[in-house]
């Protein structure tokens, strides 16, 4: 596969010299600082900084849930406002409606009603493994099915990108590594275009063909780094180990700590 | 002693941790039971002994006998009758408007302004201050007292189903906007079901609102129910009949609680 092979198409989504900043009583607080960012077709792109770097409000901008100070959003070459079908997004928490099941809570996720809409559903329900679950409330599941349910309800309209707003940082380690895995999968099977947002070094580098490091506050792109590592990944590997190192003399370059004692 | 605990050892703990909880709870179900048992015993001593006035402070026996006489003559499911219909007629209206005002003022901010003076004023009100209002504008009969009920009833709904609509979470919305719902689905598949707990709980309020208006509707131009039949009690000098009109008050108002309750729990399991 040539997954990790640079695209030379345009790309599906444009970030051009977006600004943000917002007001907190009489401050003002920049939080984006001219982030131009190119994310290819089918790639799958991280973007990884400190907490509070913005990274966040970067991909709610968008997912078009908050406006650019300055700049654009350029989907498919035009530009964008506002959400559209073709973006799907993930939170960190499920945000599954309490008092629906997990097979309504999937159905509520279709935007266009159809005579197929059952079989949809039971097509995503099996896609994330909790086909015996259907029926289950959301307070029946473990976290890991919860998130699962609501990335079953945001690929249920095939979005052309899936944005994650650090989706497995509420879980153990163990279903994090699971649900790693899982979304590789569906990457893979769906074609899909995905934005992660995470502070998750490990997890950016297993997950990504590229890593994009935002600074601190306010954010701006500090280092684009292409993953160029063979899938699947081993996280233990003399390359991934290289690569993490990158990220962490990036990631500490004016900062006193030695990287040396993270690694 | 062996070395090692076997089975048997652990079940046997088992078995006195579970005695212990059943002693526990048949101590609860005493103290629930037995207190207001007792309550009764003394009451009824005090009075046999003479401590109390009896021609003001009636004894348990003596409204027992009450309680007798107006079962059998029937006046006791005539005059429940007649309160309980005003009590849903009054329920009915009040809670059928708390809904529409209620929601309309969590939906829109502007309704909710243009709305909070005459509301805020209406609501310390009490219902008893409405009767003589009431009367003059709708007549003696049912209305008046119908209307003063719903007025009482009106507002547990109308604050409750407010706040509920209010304290959707806005995370929820935003996954709405992600996914292209339009606004009627919002309110339909999102804004309602989360307020339905705090909508029935303001229904459960308002309902016992409704069923303590009684006494205040029918002070005045009664002829029947139990409010009624505590003022006409008062006129005749009959505290065992006072009290018995109070003890159906408070008793049919704790049950119609309690089914309600059941009924919320019911309803929202998903909570």
């Amino acid at each position: 596969m040539l997954k990790n092979a640079i695209p030379h198409s345009e790309p599906i989504l444009r970030i051009g010299h977006v600004s943000k900043s917002f007001r907190l009583s009489d401050e003002k607080l920049d939080v984006l600082d001219d982030v131009t960012l190119d994310i290819a077709h089918g790639e799958f792109l991280s973007i990884i900084g400190a907490s509070g770097c913005g990274k966040s409000t970067l991909l709610r901008i968008m997912a078009g849930l908050e406006t650019a100070g300055l700049g654009q959003i350029l989907f498919h070459g035009r530009v964008i406002r506002g959400t559209r079908i073709e973006i799907g997004m993930i939170f960190q928490e499920p945000r599954l409606f309490p008092w629906l099941s997990a097979r309504e809570n999937i159905r509520f996720g279709i935007f266009k009603a159809s005579e197929e809409e059952d079989r949809l559903v039971d097509d995503h329900l099996a896609l994330v493994g909790l086909a015996d679950f259907a029926d289950a409330l959301p307070k029946q599941l473990s976290g890991g099915m919860q998130q699962r349910v609501s990335i079953a309800r945001a690929l249920i309209n095939r979005p052309e990108i899936l944005l994650l707003d650090e989706p497995f940082g509420a879980l153990d380690a163990l279903t994090r590594i699971q649900m790693q895995n899982e979304i590789i999968r569906i990457w893979r099977s769906h074609n899909t275009t995905m934005v992660l947002v995470t502070h998750d070094i490990d997890e950016a580098i297993f997950l990504s063909d590229t890593i994009v490091i935002l600074s601190d506050r306010p954010g701006a792109v500090k280092k684009t780094i292409r993953v160029c590592l063979p899938r699947p990944r081993e996280r233990n590997s003399v390359e991934f180990m290289s690569v993490r190192r990158e990220i962490y003399l990036h990631f500490f370059e004016n900062s006193t700590i030695e990287p040396e004692y993270y690694l | 002693m062996s070395k090692f605990p076997d089975r048997r050892d652990a079940f046997a703990e088992d078995e006195s941790l579970r005695h212990s909880r059943i002693a526990e709870q048949i101590v609860n179900y005493l103290l629930l039971i037995g207190s207001p048992v007792i309550l009764l015993a003394v009451w009824q001593l005090a009075g046999d002994r003479g401590v109390l006035n009896l021609s003001i402070v009636p004894t348990p026996k003596t409204i027992l006998d009450a309680l007798v006489a107006f079962t059998v003559s029937g006046r006791l499911a005539d005059y429940f009758l007649a309160s309980f219909v005003r009590v849903v007629a009054g329920f009915a209206i009040g809670a059928g408007s708390g809904l529409l005002i209620g929601a309309l003022g969590g939906i829109s901010v502007k309704f909710a302004y243009a709305t909070a003076v005459v509301l805020g004023v209406l609501r310390p009100i009490p219902m008893i201050g409405l009767l003589p209002l009431f009367i003059l504008w709708f007549g003696i009969d049912e209305w008046s007292k119908i209307l003063v009920i719903a007025m009482g009833a009106i507002w547990p709904v109308l604050l409750n189903t407010e706040g509920g609509i209010r304290n959707v979470d806005p995370k929820h919305i935003e996954v709405a906007r992600i996914l292209m719902k339009d606004k009627a689905t919002v309110l339909r598949k999102i804004i309602f079901p989360s307020a339905v707990p705090s909508l029935l709980t303001g229904l459960r309020l308002g309902f016992s609102t409704a069923w303590r208006g009684i006494v205040a509707s029918e002070m005045i131009g009664a002829s029947a129910g139990v409010g009624y039949l505590i003022s006409y009690a008062r006129e005749l000098s009959q505290p065992a009949v006072m009290f018995l009109g109070l003890f159906i008050i408070g008793t049919v108002g704790i049950l119609i609680d309690i089914v309600l309750q059941r009924l919320e729990k019911r309803l929202l399991r998903w909570v």
